[in-house]
């Protein structure tokens, strides 16, 4: 999970078949895993959308008696917090940037910084998680609420991970013990956070703009 | 003439020999992971088969009350859960284990501590499914779980949560194994060991760990919903909600038919090993082979619903999937005739392995064959869930997978214990066991032609099923007994049998070259590989066809065979050899899932929250630990 | 060790060559007629529906060239393992081809043309086999609904509901509406052609008209639950005079209703049975078990399992799931022998 957790083992060091590091590719690969699980909850989220038989619905309806009902999804809200997630990934690159060139400070800074943007947007997921809680929107309401918490749930248990991560990757960072040559620890971390920012694009362009 | 190939030692390094329990609990060894993997596959696969047994004994009459009809459902559940992922599966990771590091000439594989914690999440996933037995509450709902029987409405016992959540557990120790052979397939390569040079075994490998990396989540996400339908009353296959039960089957079947493709790929890799060094020519069109492997596994992911044609998906859907499965039948069709031109024109060695993997195309064209008739919706809806389909997939995972894994286990053991299995045991454990395999599977498509479905704990006398019935069951009980045969032979060829030197078979791949069984480092300098067939041209010399320019193998620098070879030593070569350091954090951190599920099992959140407090101090210690 | 091997192919050709014989043409109707004698539920016995020859051309096509290519794989196999064994030298080298690009394209086209050929017909009969009959064309409507462990057939132009033992008339075509009330089942007459799912929330449709008069057996075939091995059925298909003497037998009500004799009986109906089980004329609004207004009229009860008369009925009454695993019928008490024997002669006397 953390920055060296996964460490190759002696004779790949310096030297592998393809020339890219085996830590690089282990983690394309679980991000082509990853793809299918958020593919498979979010294909799901789509046959069942339009399908719940009560509400809270996630946009405006007609209700039998041709009253517009108000949809559960606030989308300013959110596009606040996509906002702050898209930022983190800016912030992820030039954390990247900094540890490469040995830059102590930015790096300390932009790490902490891209998990703290990330923290934001859990607040963000907490803050609506409960106003719908309250809003009589739960896990067994509807299908809605089914897929909409467990598809969402999902992608914040992954920015969970990523800020933890990120966080530790901070603490090393400011010990000193991130030098330039281990910027690899840094740029896996980047690419996962940036897999997770690209899901949560897709999550919000589906459940969100999408009516 | 040929001499025999063997490798420098001189440079063995400091790390000696470990032995006792700690040294294989705290082991980062693919081969000794390998191992461990293979021995509890075993275990498995005699549990799954005596579960099997028990199945039979039920049948062997009409209207028999040996067993009950819960029970017997139980049996069945547990049966093909036990066998697909506690026993054909990781069988085939034992080899994968053992055997791709020596055959692309690595030391290890990529991430060796991730593979002690893919086998040990594997073993704990195992026996937290079959703790299940202990305190009576089995799996009951069929290996495929269709909602809404497994639904807690249907399903209320702790049965179908036992076999929810050890199927994740199992899921998580696939993948993470997944991810490392990819890595290591594509990343440790030996100097020269281009892809088309890999062996067809490995090639088959990197198929299945795509297979498995992308179809585990798929069925990964149908549990979830299945756990969260059970165990927090979602609606995701509630009918009065609006659920629908065919999204499980979707999800299911989506992993279901890669699954298949996982269990049988690795055999027909084996078996594309085994083949030419026993016919001692090479692969016929070995490129063939590949790609009708890669084939095989990409439309793998395009004929799922052929499961579900009886389940109204209309014409039009029928139609295409029907298409699509049939097109699987061609790559198919082109390893099979692949297989048979290799052995033509051959000298062929009839050694026990060979035994096997002849055998495996005999058995296999019958499942095969039979899988292209139920590609046909209109003869599929006469099939499916009869005994017919009972008896293709027996064809092809006992037929198929087994066979090939056990041409393996014949093949490799020498490589793996140093010594040979008994040809004497072992061709009686072939011919008992391909003689009773048929008497059992058989008369399955009799049963099914006549109408008997399947999962079905009692039949009717006068339907025309009672002798295929009594037919199958005392050949599975001969089939049974075979296993003794091969469980006497192996351990008494370990304790005893024949030293079987580096190279027993004259075999054409790398791990030949070295040492049986091999140090723990493999390769005291790795190989520089400049054809498909390292050692048999190391051996024997440049072959005459167009293959490759040229053609030789550098071991530690040495002149092997009759040609002179090129002293290529890259720097790395001279490095001296770093193992991994061994560590019990793996097993640690794997305590972490299976705590999880345990706790979810029990409804306790403070067990849920210390399996993952468990799994991230595992990892962490482990991050923070010296790797070497 | 080779001797063996062909030995061991002479048995697979043995068994193979039963198949063929299943197969052959001219010796197809004395098969099929003892087929139908001993093997009620025989998936070849498919000829007793319109679209059964259609589904008989399929099988018996792929059957063929299933059975054409096992026999040239395996006997190339046993040719070439007896024809290139070693005979002595262990360590002969044969030529080293590698493989011969031509031969592999020609194996990778022959069985791409044989699929071509074996698609196209699959496609066309799966498309017979949907289509819905034409509006106004007289049919049969039957709404099959599985539960746990029975069926139930309601014809809805006919006004009828009964369990387990459908009729149909010959000749005409049969037009099924599957569905489920809890887990899924599948519907399945082999002799008919075909299974269906019962899956809740869908309603999943069938047709075929039966062609000949008699009793076919089938019975669940998607695993559902403890007693899916007992979820049994009949199908009568009967003449048209017969089946309409069936529909007015079902259509009436069973003097047993209103008898006085029966005056107790039904009280101990109301208080025991009906909540779950209607008897026209006496408690309709029980819908959880099988309608029970024409119970004796049925052959069998149980979802096929036992034959309908006082034994069985009061064995049933006393411990019905230990007559059938896992059964779903709950008794508010346990009846003494009085009351099974007052019941019993009730649910006798509804025909």
């Amino acid at each position: 999970m953390s920055d060296n957790s996964i460490h190759s083992s002696s004779a790949g060091h310096h030297y592998t078949s393809l020339g890219l590091d085996n830590r690089k590719l282990l983690w394309w690969t679980v991000i082509g895993s990853e793809c299918m699980l958020f593919g498979s909850l979010i294909a799901t989220y789509m046959v069942y959308k339009g399908k719940s038989l009560v509400g809270p619905f996630p946009h405006a309806t007609t209700d039998a008696a041709g009253n517009v009902v108000k949809g559960i999804l606030d989308i300013p809200l959110t596009s606040a917090s996509t906002f702050v997630l898209l930022m983190s990934s800016l912030a992820m690159v030039l954390a990247l940037a900094a540890v490469q060139r040995g830059d102590k400070k930015q790096s300390v800074l932009w790490l902490f910084g891209t998990a703290f943007l990330g923290a934001i947007f859990l607040g963000f997921q907490a803050y609506e998680f409960t106003h719908f809680y309250h809003s009589g929107l739960t896990l067994q309401t509807n299908l809605f609420g089914a897929t909409f918490f467990v598809l969402t749930g999902f992608h914040g248990a992954h920015v969970t991970v990523g800020v933890i991560w990120l966080t530790t990757l901070g603490i090393l960072a400011q010990r000193g013990k991130i030098p330039p040559e281990k910027a690899l620890n840094v740029e896996t971390a980047g690419l996962y956070w940036h897999f997770v920012d690209v899901v949560w694009i897709v999550i919000f362009t589906l459940i969100y703009l999408i009516p | 003439m040929a001499r025999e190939a063997t490798l420098e030692h001189a440079a063995a390094p400091a790390h000696a020999e470990k032995t006792g329990l700690w040294s294989w609990i705290t082991t980062v060894d693919h081969k000794r992971i390998g191992l461990m993997y293979g021995v509890s596959a075993f275990i498995f696969f005699l549990i799954g088969g005596l579960e099997a047994l028990l199945i039979r004994y039920q049948l062997i009459v009409p209207e028999s009350t040996a067993i009950g009809a819960d029970t017997f459902n139980a049996l069945f559940t547990m049966h093909a859960t036990t066998m697909v992922f506690l026993a054909i599966m990781p069988m085939s990771a034992a080899f994968f284990n053992y055997l791709v590091p020596l055959m692309i000439g690595a030391r290890d594989v990529a991430f060796p501590r991730l593979n002690a914690f893919s086998y040990w999440v594997f073993l704990l996933g195992g026996l937290f499914i079959n703790v299940s037995f202990l305190v009576g509450a089995p799996p009951d709902g069929g290996w495929f779980g269709y909602a809404p029987l497994t639904n807690r409405a249907f399903s209320p016992g702790m049965n179908m949560d036992f076999w929810n959540l050890g199927l994740q557990i199992l899921g998580v120790a696939s993948l993470v194994a997944g991810f490392n052979f990819i890595v290591t397939i594509f990343n440790m390569r030996a100097p020269g060991m281009t892809m088309m040079r890999m062996p067809v075994f490995v090639w088959m490998t990197l198929v299945v760990q795509f297979l498995i990396i992308l179809s585990f989540p798929i069925i990964t996400v149908g549990l979830l919903f299945l756990m969260f339908d059970r165990t927090f009353g979602t609606n995701f296959y509630v009918v009065a909600a609006g659920g629908d039960p065919l999204l499980w089957q979707h999800l299911f079947w989506l992993f279901g038919h890669p699954e298949v493709y996982i269990l049988i790929l690795p055999a027909m890799g084996i078996v594309s090993e085994v083949l030419p060094t026993f016919s001692r020519k090479p692969l016929f069109g070995a490129p063939f082979v590949v790609f009708s492997g890669i084939a095989i596994g990409f439309l793998g992911f395009g004929v799922w619903s052929h499961h579900m044609f009886a389940s109204g998906m209309g014409p039009i859907a029928d139609s295409a999937f029907a298409a699509t499965t049939m097109m699987i039948a061609i790559p198919t069709g082109v390893k099979i005739f692949n297989w048979l031109a290799t052995i033509w024109n051959g000298h062929l060695i009839l050694k026990t392995p060979m035994y096997f993997a002849l055998a495996f195309v005999a058995m296999f064209t019958i499942g095969g064959l039979s899988g292209v008739m139920h590609a046909s919706p209109p003869i599929d809806l006469q099939q499916t869930d009869s005994y017919f389909i009972v008896a293709h997939i027996h064809y092809v995972l006992f037929g198929g997978a087994i066979m090939g894994l056990f041409s393996g286990i014949y093949f490799w053991f020498p490589k793996f214990t140093g010594r040979m299995l008994d040809e004497k045991l072992g061709k009686l454990h072939f011919w008992t066991m391909l003689i009773a395999m048929n008497f059992t599977f058989f008369p399955m498509h009799f049963l099914g032609i006549h109408g008997m479905p399947r999962r079905i704990y009692t039949y009717d006398a006068g339907l025309g099923f009672e002798l295929w019935n009594l037919v199958a069951t005392l050949g599975s009980f001969v089939l049974g007994a075979s296993m003794l045969i091969f469980v006497w032979n192996a351990w008494k060829s370990w304790k005893g049998g024949e030293i079987a030197g580096n190279d027993p078979w004259d075999a054409a791949t790398l791990e030949w070259a070295i040492p049986s069984p091999p140090p723990e480092y493999n390769f005291a300098q790795l190989p520089n590989v400049t054809s498909s067939r390292p050692l048999w041209d190391a051996k024997y010399g440049m072959p005459t066809h167009g293959d490759d320019s040229h053609l030789e193998v550098t071991v530690a620098g040495r002149k092997l065979g009759d040609i002179e070879l090129v002293t290529h030593v890259n720097k790395r070569s001279e490095d001296p050899i770093h193992m991994p350091n061994p560590s019990y954090w793996p097993l640690v951190s794997a305590a972490g899932p299976v705590t999880i599920a345990t706790g979810l099992l029990l409804h306790n959140w403070y067990v849920i929250i210390a399996g993952f407090a468990i799994t991230v101090y595992g990892f962490f210690r482990w991050s923070f630990e010296p790797a070497e | 060790m080779s001797a063996f091997f062909s030995k061991q192919s002479w048995l697979r050709l043995a068994s193979l060559a039963a198949l063929a014989f299943l197969f052959t043409g001219c010796a197809e109707e004395s098969i099929m007629a003892w087929l139908a004698d001993g093997y009620k539920q025989s998936t070849l016995v498919i000829k007793s529906t319109d679209l059964g020859p259609d589904i008989w051309s399929l099988y018996s096509t792929f059957t063929w060239i299933a059975a054409i290519i096992f026999v040239i794989v395996e006997v190339l196999l046993v040719y070439a393992i007896l024809r290139f064994r070693a005979k002595g030298d262990e360590k002969g080298i044969p030529e080293q081809t590698h493989g011969n690009t031509r031969v592999e394209i020609a194996w990778t086209i022959a069985p791409a043309i044989i699929v071509l050929f074996i698609t196209i017909p699959s496609i066309k009969t799966i498309f017979k086999l949907a289509e819905a009959p034409q509006d106004g064309a007289e049919v049969v409507r039957v709404n099959v609904l599985g539960k746990q462990w029975w069926w139930e057939y309601n014809y809805p132009d006919l006004g009828i509901v009964t369990a387990n033992q459908l009729h149909l008339p010959v000749g005409k075509r049969a037009v099924f509406n599957v569905e489920s009330d809890d887990v899924i089942h599948s519907f399945w007459f082999p002799n008919m052609g075909g299974k269906r799912d019962a899956t809740p929330g869908h309603v999943n449709h069938m047709y075929f008209t039966p062609r000949q008069p008699g009793i076919y057996l089938g019975q669940c075939a998607e695993y559902c639950g403890t007693s899916h091995a007992n979820m049994k059925m009949t199908l009568y298909v009967q003449t048209e005079s017969e089946f309409n003497a069936w529909v007015a037998q079902q259509k009436a009500v069973p003097a047993a209703v209103s008898a006085p004799e029966f005056e107790e009986a039904r009280g101990l109906f109301m208080a025991n049975c009906a909540a779950c089980h209607a008897v026209r004329g006496v408690a309709e609004f029980g819908r959880l078990g099988p309608d029970l207004t024409h119970v004796a009229s049925r052959d069998t009860f149980g979802s096929g399992m036992y034959e309908t008369n006082d034994e069985n009925l009061s064995k049933w009454l006393k411990d019905p799931q230990g007559m059938k695993p896992g059964s779903k019928m709950v008794l508010p008490e346990k009846l003494d022998d009085a009351t099974v024997k007052t019941l019993v002669d009730f649910l006798q006397a509804l025909k």
